[in-house]
């Protein structure tokens, strides 16, 4: 396969000018074709071997965290759905009834996701005040779907359920995510909605979803624009 | 479609036919065609010094005969200076230039020019080398002949060490010293890639010097014989040798400043310094023109002069050298360094006699030879063309242990006192001696537009540090050149370590602006800089990254990290 000068920089992490620097001191192979520069990609393969450089280094990105940027609160949400008529004396026996009712996608193991919640409310509690609890696991699960889903669930009785504030907690937000960077953009924005005390009085009357994501949209419309960024990036 | 295809070019068809096959071979033959062209030239200069010498002949017996060597080095210096428009000198600097700074790029012109130039200096009677031209007109045309084939830079370079290598076989019939000057002297670099090539070029130039002018050895000799005490001798020759070189040197840089100082025309400096050189050689004619039949008489035995007149030749021998080159003639110093080795050489000969007579002391010749090698290899400083080069030129292997001896002693104690060579002394001082594979040749290489990092996010002097948030939350580097907002002009920089003892202070977030919290005075860089400067400049201000600015313009940042990345892909790649 030929290979243009552009492309080759590329692969070797190198500005252009240096491969033309080395075109024309003779450190690189290259074949003249019609007065333009080709580069072989066998030879250039075996070439880098042989040197030891890295070739084709380009860091890959993966699906998941090219996804970051785009993906909003709301449809997260959309994906996890609402689950009503949860109830339990203990945080052990409503995880228990919300894995098991909750619309989840079929790859995951609910008993694995079970443990790994109850794993995680062992190191230190995920009731966050004001009657809102947001039980996740440590690290994403095994075969998780690409795709970051949280499934919103309404108590039927408020429980005691550790939380820093020692307010019994009526809701709870089941937070799967693939990476965890992923996690975390999700659980800056969740945060920030969950400041507003008017928000919170809102689900206390637990609303319909269609409410619910519509109120969600426009918090995080005011998230985004917060957090309008100027473009002074060079380059790119 | 069959209406289109054009009809490729003869030259079209060979630039295809050359990318397409094997480096290797393509080098060897165009070594061939070097050195043959090198082998060419020097026999042209041959006859051309040998013509002009005789025409001349006569008139080197009148009182008028010390105007002579001014006519020629005033002509040379002209026609260097207005018709070829290049500097003087004997053109091997250049040549070592042109391989260290330019990829073995010469102009057309220096494949004649010296030859010309020469020509007129030595045959007038000025005391220098027609090698050094020959050199410069061998490299000249082997970098013309890659460049004309679009041949990359290592491999003009390779040609040029061809031409360099063809140029001093063919002149002294010497191949083996031929393929080590270059090696030594010229290219500084010994690699399988450039060394076969050398060899063929130096074959071929032996082999159009020999069909052309005859396969003989310069300075025949009869045998000697070298008893022990002999070699112990050689020491004391060695040591003499490596002084003589050290003096010669010496005072050649002292003419070429002290002149240039005195007197600014070119052609007048050159003039004097010739008048000068033929008022020499009314009282020692020895000291004329390149000196080979000095040098054949001392080998076979048949000098004359006693020993204060051999000294006081020798130092005559040096001072017109210095006078001829110093002040701008055109010529090399490799013949009048074998005037000189052998001048000693008698000198040491004809004192060691006198001092110890009832020794049974080797001949004139021996020591005459073993005076060369010493001056050669001090005053080049390259030992092994010195000890190969006199083996050569005499024939004389039986005598290669004192030989290496004296070589190696007189080139280490020029070492050691005059640490850089003629032909170094003033790329060294410029910094232009960039050798291959070293630390300065890679730095040079590199240069700040390649390394540049533009991956910065700018921000301007009239921001809070509540507009830092989001852009600390975003940036990938905790580096942030400050500009003006209006003009866009580089005030500063500030690093995130600036900001934060502040940055949870909320009390501060609109209380402080950037232009308060910059550092001004942060030393900057020019895209232009040279890498070693500014490596320097990190080590000395303890910084791991500086911003480029050109005209108060921000261009990005040059920081360790990427300098290393880039320098050990540079060393790999010019390493193998």
């Amino acid at each position: 396969m030929h290979l243009t000068i552009n492309q080759v920089a590329t692969l070797l992490n190198l500005p252009v000018s240096t491969v033309q620097r080395w075109i024309r001191q003779g450190n690189i192979p290259v074949y003249r074709h019609e007065g333009k520069y080709l580069f072989l990609e066998k030879d250039l393969v075996k070439w880098a071997q042989a040197q030891g450089i890295v070739f084709a280094s380009k860091p890959q990105k993966t699906a998941a965290t090219e996804q970051v940027e785009d993906d909003s609160l709301v449809s997260a949400m959309k994906r996890g759905g609402i689950v009503e008529g949860i109830s339990g004396d203990d945080i052990s026996a409503v995880l228990k009834a919300l894995v098991d009712t909750a619309p989840l996608a079929p790859s995951i193991d609910r008993k694995e996701l079970f443990l790994r919640l109850l794993e995680r409310e062992d190191l230190s509690t995920t009731g966050i005040g004001r009657g809102v609890a947001i039980p996740h696991p440590r690290s994403p699960l095994p075969n998780a779907p690409a795709e970051p889903s949280i499934t919103t669930c309404f108590l039927d009785n408020h429980m005691d359920y550790n939380a820093i504030d020692d307010i019994p907690v009526f809701v709870l937000f089941l937070m799967l995510s693939p990476a965890p960077r992923i996690h975390l953009r999700l659980l800056a924005r969740l945060s920030y909605v969950l400041r507003d005390k008017a928000f919170i009085d809102f689900l206390r009357g637990t609303p319909p979803e269609g409410h619910i994501l519509a109120r969600m949209a426009e918090i995080e419309t005011n998230i985004d624009n917060a957090h309008h960024f100027p473009k002074l990036l060079h380059g790119s | 479609m069959a209406l289109n295809v054009k009809v490729p070019s003869l030259r079209l068809a060979l630039m295809r036919l050359i990318w397409r096959i094997d480096e290797r071979l393509l080098l060897i033959v165009f070594a061939a065609i070097v050195g043959g062209g090198a082998g060419l030239a020097a026999v042209i200069l041959n006859r051309l010094l040998f013509d002009i010498h005789e025409a001349l002949k006569p008139a080197h017996f009148h009182w008028y005969a010390f105007i002579l060597p001014a006519c020629g080095a005033g002509l040379s210096a002209l026609f260097l200076g207005y018709i070829m428009k290049e500097g003087a000198g004997h053109g091997v600097p250049e040549v070592i230039y042109s391989v260290c700074k330019r990829g073995g790029l010469l102009r057309l012109r220096s494949s004649f020019s010296r030859l010309i130039s020469s020509t007129l200096t030595i045959a007038s009677g000025g005391s220098a080398g027609p090698e050094a031209p020959v050199v410069m007109s061998g490299a000249s045309i082997g970098s013309n002949i890659a460049r004309a084939f679009s041949l990359n830079d290592r491999q003009r370079t390779t040609m040029v060490g061809c031409g360099a290598a063809g140029a001093i076989s063919a002149i002294f019939n010497a191949p083996i010293a031929g393929i080590i000057f270059s090696v030594e002297v010229i290219l500084g670099e010994w690699t399988p890639i450039n060394l076969i090539p050398i060899g063929i070029a130096s074959v071929v130039g032996t082999e159009v010097s020999r069909l052309l002018q005859g396969n003989l050895i310069p300075f025949s000799h009869r045998q000697f014989h070298a008893s022990l005490l002999d070699i112990l001798a050689s020491v004391g020759i060695a040591v003499l040798a490596g002084l003589s070189s050290v003096f010669f040197t010496r005072l050649l840089n002292g003419t070429i400043r002290k002149s240039h100082q005195l007197v600014a025309p070119d052609w007048l400096r050159a003039a004097l310094g010739g008048t000068c050189v033929g008022l020499l050689g009314l009282a020692f004619p020895s000291v004329l023109g390149k000196g080979y039949d000095v040098v054949s008489t001392i080998i076979e035995n048949h000098y004359q002069s006693g020993l204060v007149l051999v000294a006081l030749a020798t130092l005559a021998k040096i001072m017109a050298t210095s006078l001829t080159i110093g002040t701008g003639g055109s010529g090399g110093i490799f013949a009048p360094c074998l005037v000189i080795g052998s001048l000693g050489g008698l000198a040491y000969q004809r004192g060691l006699v006198a001092c110890w007579p009832a020794v049974p002391w080797a001949e004139e010749g021996f020591f005459a030879m073993l005076g060369m090698a010493g001056v050669m290899s001090g005053t080049l400083q390259a030992p092994l063309t010195g000890i190969f080069l006199i083996v050569e030129v005499t024939g004389s292997y039986q005598v290669v242990l004192p030989l290496i001896l004296v070589s190696f002693v007189s080139a280490t104690l020029c070492h050691h006192l005059q640490p850089v060579s003629f032909y170094y002394g003033e790329l060294v001082s410029q910094g232009h001696l960039l050798r291959p594979r070293t630390d300065a040749r890679l730095l040079s290489d590199l240069n700040i537009l390649e390394l540049i990092e533009k991956d910065c996010v700018v921000i301007y002097e009239d921001m809070r540090l509540r507009d830092m948030i989001p852009i600390i939350e975003q940036a990938s580097r905790d580096c942030f050149p400050v500009e003006n907002s209006k003009t866009g002009d580089f005030l500063g920089l500030i690093h995130l370590n600036d900001l934060r003892p502040y940055l949870f202070n909320p009390g501060l977030h609109d209380a402080v602006i950037m232009g308060e919290m910059m550092d001004v005075n942060v030393p900057r860089v020019s895209p232009f800089d040279h890498m070693k400067d500014v490596l320097e400049l990190m080590d000395q201000t303890h910084l791991w990254s500086l911003p480029v600015v050109r005209r108060d313009k921000f261009m990005g940042m040059v920081s360790k990290g990427t300098i290393l990345d880039r320098y050990r892909k540079e060393l790999i790649v010019q390493t193998h």
